[in-house]
């Protein structure tokens, strides 16, 4: 468990230095995206990535469930 | 993990209707028309607008109705993008009603400030000498801009799906509590108990929100309105429920009279959100006699983003609720 979240983390960093590269050359896209309608796009960028979170959470809290279910169910 | 696909589902329904509520723009609109009320002669309007772009395409054309006549601005002049000056020449005898101010931009948008102004001390209506347009052209995809309500629309997406979720998660427990009956299985007790705890969450959610709501548009926390107090007395109704579980210690017994006294607070639930309101007068749209999701307080528009929302939100609560369960499984 640990050694894949410190896997998808390191791929995680790739790929936000990748962005950073891209960003370099062109300036503008992750400007443009964040910054249209009097930048109330950074606000649902945030909520975004809050809801994710939350979500991305209540899957691993159903999946350990599932494994403690199992664990019942061979035990009794 | 099992039938992992709704879940997912329900997530994507909830971030996808919510990233939308926040970002669709609302419509152009007016929020504000100074002096408020006119008297015979020449009289100069200050006009504000909201998201509006009165700087491009030429000024726009300004009139005044009071729902028999209407008259149009001899001269109007762009102070900027939210703001127009119009200068009227009111006859005299006019008076005694209120009249809204009309504003089209040459975008083909119809902004209407409903009862602006109030025509002055005379007795006649305004002149038959200006109509504005039935319809407005057609738009891109935007909310609508509501007087009162304004960029609180989205709450719409936020506050309606938390009650809407309370009500599906109570039907579903008396939908077992009457299994229970039927049965005597204490696992359907379990699951009433559970679907009722997490319908609780909801209401909470649906009460906060709402009263924040409420402070922004009404201008109080909370109002005597008939929803609002509903909405209080079955969260209460619901609260002693869990109250009267606690206090009974032989589980058959519990499960017995909590099962009965589900269906009636159930039935009450019913009563106060959904009929009551429809009686009498309510501040929610929809009630007072009028049927909820009418075109006129709900368009298109918001639907496109409301109905993922509630099934989101639904399907979420329905989630929390398999979660409560299986967890008061497994620990057992």
């Amino acid at each position: 468990m640990r050694n894949r979240s410190t896997r998808s983390l390191m791929l995680l960093v790739a790929m936000l230095a990748a962005a950073h590269t891209f960003a370099q050359e062109h300036v503008d896209p992750v400007d443009r995206a964040l910054h249209g309608a009097g930048k109330a796009n950074t606000v649902a960028g945030v909520v975004g990535i809050i809801l994710a979170g939350l979500f991305i959470w209540l899957f691993s809290q159903d999946r350990r469930l599932t494994r403690l279910e199992r664990r019942n169910e061979n035990e009794g | 993990m099992k039938h992992w696909w709704w879940k997912l589902l329900a997530a994507l329904l909830v971030i996808g209707a919510s990233l939308a509520a926040l970002l669709v723009p609302l419509a152009p609109g007016l929020t504000e028309c100074v002096p408020s009320s006119l008297s015979p002669g020449t009289v100069t309007l200050s006009i504000s607008g909201y998201n509006t772009r009165f700087d491009r395409n030429g000024p726009p054309a300004v009139g005044l109705t009071d729902g028999h006549g209407g008259i149009q601005a001899d001269q109007v002049t762009v102070l900027g993008p939210t703001s127009v000056k119009a200068i009227f020449t009111i006859p005299a005898d006019v008076g005694g009603r209120s009249a809204h101010v009309v504003v089209l931009p040459s975008s083909g948008e119809r902004l209407v400030l409903f009862d602006a102004v109030w025509t002055g001390s005379g007795e006649g209506s305004l002149p038959d000498r200006w109509k504005f347009p039935e319809q407005a052209a057609a738009h891109g995809w935007e909310f609508p801009n509501r007087a009162i309500l304004y960029e609180t629309i989205r709450n719409l997406m936020f506050h309606v799906p938390m009650w809407f979720t309370m009500m599906v998660l109570q039907a579903l427990s008396v939908g077992y509590s009457v299994a229970y009956l039927r049965s005597g299985e204490l696992r359907t007790d379990l699951q009433a108990e559970k679907a009722v705890q997490v319908s609780l969450f909801f209401a909470a959610l649906g009460l906060l929100t709402g009263s924040l709501w409420a402070r922004a548009t009404w201008g109080a926390w909370w109002t005597n309105d008939t929803k609002l107090n509903g909405a209080a007395v079955t969260t209460l109704i619901y609260l002693a429920y869990l109250v009267l579980r606690g206090s009974v210690a032989d589980a058959k017994k519990r499960a017995d009279l909590a099962a009965v006294y589900n269906i009636f607070a159930f039935v009450l639930m019913l009563v106060f959100i959904m009929v009551l309101p429809r009686l009498t007068d309510s501040l929610h749209p929809g009630n007072g006699g009028n049927p909820a999701f009418s075109q006129y307080d709900l368009d298109d528009d918001l639907r496109r983003v409301f109905y993922p929302a509630v099934l989101g939100w639904i399907m979420t609560g329905l989630w929390l609720f398999n979660l409560r369960v299986r967890m008061s499984r497994a620990f057992r």
